[in-house]
């Protein structure tokens, strides 16, 4: 099958992926326009064709739709086309955000201590820089509840380990290039191990099983190692802090 | 109910699927070769994307513990019925105590055990298919027992389907063109089919990663969606192709894609084996 490709006016490229997939694709940057305009249609379309969705799977600067059959894919390519050109961007009203308490101590951040040597930064501007930031949920993926966030600061950039180990514990907050995460459960990885939060990301229990949505902001809080042990120990009880702001 | 003595190389149950959470990074899962599983489905009477046992090459070992109508599909086994040769692609009926091994593999990878019941194993956001973080177990292990409800006989179980040998048709894979494509060297877009691929054998329900001379390049994409059956090309070179268990972003160009029906064939291909991708543009 061919790939259709139209121009959008706002130069959101609109293409047929394999049988029953459509993926809108936004210029390559990863800006708060770009993140702001994707959220608008991301949200649009999941109300707009619920019925019709199998999966829609946002990331930064694109958005595939998995659509239940592959009937009416060029009906709906063109649908989507009209629907992209009159979506506002999304307006920005309240947002969630969610403080995450994380364990900055040696014992818990294995690579903080090269990370910091090799910055030439102290543990405490470190710490500093990392919690004073709202850090924006982009979308999920690599593992179920592993959010991709933007917003770290551009001093705490470091490319990904040349080798990832096998096994990153759940909860390791991490730096990998640009980007800053927390593995949500056991897995590989590549990223510097650089603190650790007590809580789960993911609880297959909950309904939903990730607390936080697509555009909420996380905050980083500094907890001492007892505070985590404690936490830690109560894990059922703990309640996520969380603000509605503006 | 049915006791697992030996889960064999990898077994696992899977049914067609979990839907509506890949934008929290749950893996699509469910069957490999879906067409093997609904063909096994089908022969003993049961709704298409039911839940049954999925086994990668040998070892398999059941116990059943009443009576059963089965229907084993899939790769081409030497599988046995208290040490009775068992007939692959077509109904069987086992008694309580009856065991079934797997014993031998010729061709494919993945064979499917329908059985004529419902498999009450626990279902996680609406799929019964076992991943590691969702399913309270990642796959069969000796010892588990695997209940089950059994279903009134359906007057539309087949017995006697058509069933077409897929072993003289794993040498060619049609393939079209993802959404990076363009990435690749030009030499290379004209000249896929030429090239000579096996699949390495590290593969799993995760990823197929496929042998070839290397083609490194330095093309960086930002993380984008990825769904089964698109191939990613890394930095050194290698194509690896996205399987059920895949996860839902990628940071490789999805320079090509595989259909459903192709990745069907595809997962079947033994480690070591040679085929072709046919370039469908």
């Amino acid at each position: 099958m061919k790939l259709d490709k139209s121009k959008h006016s706002r130069s959101i490229d609109i293409s047929i992926v394999g049988e029953q997939a459509i993926e809108l694709s936004w210029p390559c940057d990863i800006s708060s326009v770009t993140f702001q305009e994707l959220q608008g249609v991301y949200h649009e379309l999941s109300i707009a064709y619920r019925d019709q969705i199998l999966d829609i799977i946002p990331s930064y600067t694109k958005i595939l739709i998995v659509f239940k059959s592959s009937e009416g894919i060029h009906q709906l390519l063109k649908e989507l086309e009209v629907l992209i050109s009159n979506t506002k961007q999304h307006e920005k009203g309240s947002v969630t955000k969610w403080i995450i308490p994380v364990c900055y101590h040696p014992d818990y951040a294995p690579d903080l201590e090269d990370f910091c040597h090799g910055k030439q930064l102290s543990l405490w501007d470190f710490v500093r820089l990392h919690t004073s930031v709202d850090y924006s949920i982009h979308f999920f993926g690599f593992l179920p509840g592993f959010c991709y966030l933007s917003g770290l600061d551009e001093r705490l950039h470091l490319a990904r380990k040349p080798r990832p180990i096998s096994r990153v514990p759940k909860g390791s907050v991490a730096i990998g290039g640009a980007q800053t995460g927390i593995y949500p459960s056991e897995s590989p990885g590549g990223w510097h191990l650089i603190g650790k939060t007590p809580i789960s990301l993911f609880d297959i229990d909950k309904d939903p099983p990730v607390f936080a949505a697509i555009g909420d902001v996380i905050h980083f809080e500094s907890i001492t190692i007892d505070e985590f042990k404690r936490i830690a120990s109560n894990i059922e009880d703990y309640q996520i802090r969380k603000e509605v702001v503006a | 109910m049915i006791e697992v003595i030996n889960p064999g190389i990898y077994s696992s149950i899977q049914d067609n699927g979990r839907f509506g959470f890949r934008h929290l990074g749950v893996p699509v899962s469910g069957f490999m070769d879906a067409f093997s599983a609904e063909l096994a489905n089908k022969l003993v009477g049961k709704e298409s994307g039911s839940a049954l046992i999925e086994a990668a090459f040998t070892g398999l070992h059941l116990k059943f513990h009443q009576d059963y109508q089965l229907a084993l599909c899939g790769a081409q086994v030497e599988a046995y019925l208290n040490g009775n040769k068992l007939s692959i692609n077509q109904m069987i009926a086992v008694s309580e105590g009856d065991e079934l091994v797997i014993t031998k593999i010729e061709e494919g990878v993945w064979s499917y055990l329908g059985i004529q019941a419902r498999v009450l194993t626990e279902q996680v956001l609406g799929s019964q298919s076992q991943y590691s973080s969702i399913t309270k177990t990642a796959k069969l292990k000796a010892g588990d027992v695997i209940q089950t409800e059994l279903l009134p006989l359906s007057s539309s179980s087949n017995s006697r389907l058509r069933i077409t040998n897929f072993s003289d048709t794993l040498n060619r894979i049609e393939v079209q063109a993802g959404p990076e494509f363009k990435s690749l060297p030009k030499g290379l877009q004209a000249n896929l089919s030429k090239i000579e691929f096996s699949i390495d054998h590290q593969s799993n329900r995760m990823a197929y990663i496929l042998e070839h001379p290397l083609w490194p390049h330095d093309h960086t994409i930002v993380t984008a969606p990825i769904i089964p059956g698109m191939i990613q090309w890394t930095p050194e070179g290698r194509f690896i192709c996205l399987m059920r268990d895949g996860q839902s972003t990628g940071g490789y160009p999805r320079v090509l894609y595989i259909p459903k029906e192709e990745l069907n064939k595809l997962c079947q291909i033994q480690p070591g084996k040679h085929f072709r991708l046919a370039l469908n543009l």
